[in-house]
């Protein structure tokens, strides 16, 4: 059954970047799912499960009835209601460098957001990206719902 | 269906009064605790702040703006994210004593609740994050409080921490950048000689 999966994936090309090199190290975690919800890397969408790691350039997607909840290493949480993608743009936590930045491109759907130490640190950090704008969250609890 | 009708309206009502129509909202929620902050909108027609948690700013193709949500609309819409919220991350702040290499007495006694903590959560990610006072210069105190954390990362881990189901131990330093309590450049503050264990 697994050398099924995995030949077949191989074969649909899903597999192929996957292996080419290293992921980049983990910003965040799964920590709540309701399926239908995705993580999408380099292009490789996998069911989200809870434990699973984050990386700058996934994209964040849930369908009908579907729910997804990220913690980040700051201790910013996020979660994403039914029908609904966003894509980590970029995120740097490293305060002894002056590097602190997390920017998020809403595409569509629901997203409630609770700022950790990133936003406390520096007021401009923390953006959110949508078609009509670009947010800046000030240290502050936002619900976000972007679409008709 | 039939609850989806005086939405629709609404927004129907919204859209000839203000003659565009709304590709969604931002809403500013009340803090649990300290201040509210604020939120920002940057568009081409200019920058939009809201202040007031409970108003809500409507993200136009035109210009924004602000309205009260009422009549359900935040549980109508909401419900479901704000359902799938992680719980909120756990901080653990711990004191060496004067040589650097031991955790004081108190700390030493937190360390077994700190545990048990780690393994209630899991899975779950830990952070040990080394800080120090702004006493000397910067980049002293960026290795210094990795020293620190990396002692507390290794009690941790002679407690056996990497057995609990973790998903990672990550050992950092913020050195002199991110203080527990506010003090002048080169001042000695005991209280930000700390390392901060992190349940994420």
């Amino acid at each position: 059954m697994r050398t099924t999966t995995i030949a077949t994936l191989m074969l649909t090309g899903l597999l192929g970047p996957a292996l080419a090199a290293p992921l980049p190290p983990p910003v965040g975690y799964v920590m709540t799912e309701r399926e239908p919800a995705y993580l999408v890397a380099r292009g490789n969408p996998t069911e989200a499960r809870v434990g699973q790691a984050l990386v700058v350039g996934s994209a964040l997607q849930t369908g009908r009835g579907g729910a997804l909840g990220i913690t980040f290493e700051d201790g910013t949480r996020l979660a994403l209601g039914p029908d609904s993608e966003a894509e980590l743009l970029e995120y740097r936590f490293d305060p002894a460098n002056d590097r602190l930045a997390l920017y998020l491109r809403m595409r569509r759907g629901t997203l409630s957001l609770e700022p950790g130490r990133l936003a406390r640190l520096h007021p401009d950090a923390l953006r959110i990206e949508t078609g009509r704008g670009v947010i800046s969250v000030q240290d502050a609890r936002m619900l976000l719902k972007v679409g008709p | 269906m039939t609850r989806g009708v005086p939405r629709a309206g609404l927004l129907l009502a919204l859209a000839l009064l203000t003659g565009c129509a709304s590709s969604g909202y931002l809403v500013l929620q009340p803090a649990e605790q300290g201040p509210d902050g604020s939120l920002t909108l940057e568009t081409a027609s200019g920058p939009y702040v809201l202040q007031t948690p409970g108003q809500a700013l409507a993200l136009s193709a035109s210009r924004p703006w602000v309205f009260q949500p009422g009549g359900g609309q935040l549980e109508r819409d909401f419900t479901a994210a704000r359902a799938a919220l992680p719980p909120p991350v756990e901080r653990y702040q711990l004191y060496l004593d004067e040589s650097g290499s031991h955790l004081s007495e108190r700390s030493l006694a937190n360390l077994d609740y700190l545990l048990r903590r780690i393994q209630r959560r899991a899975p779950v990610a830990v952070s040990v994050i080394g800080h120090t006072d702004r006493l000397g210069p910067a980049e002293v105190n960026a290795r210094m409080g990795l020293l620190r954390a990396q002692r507390v990362a290794d009690l941790l881990r002679a407690r056996g921490v990497e057995r609990l189901g973790i998903l990672e131990l990550q050992v950092r330093s913020h050195g002199e950048r991110d203080l527990l309590v506010t003090t002048p450049d080169a001042t000695a503050e005991p209280r930000n000689r700390r390392v901060e264990v992190l349940l994420r």
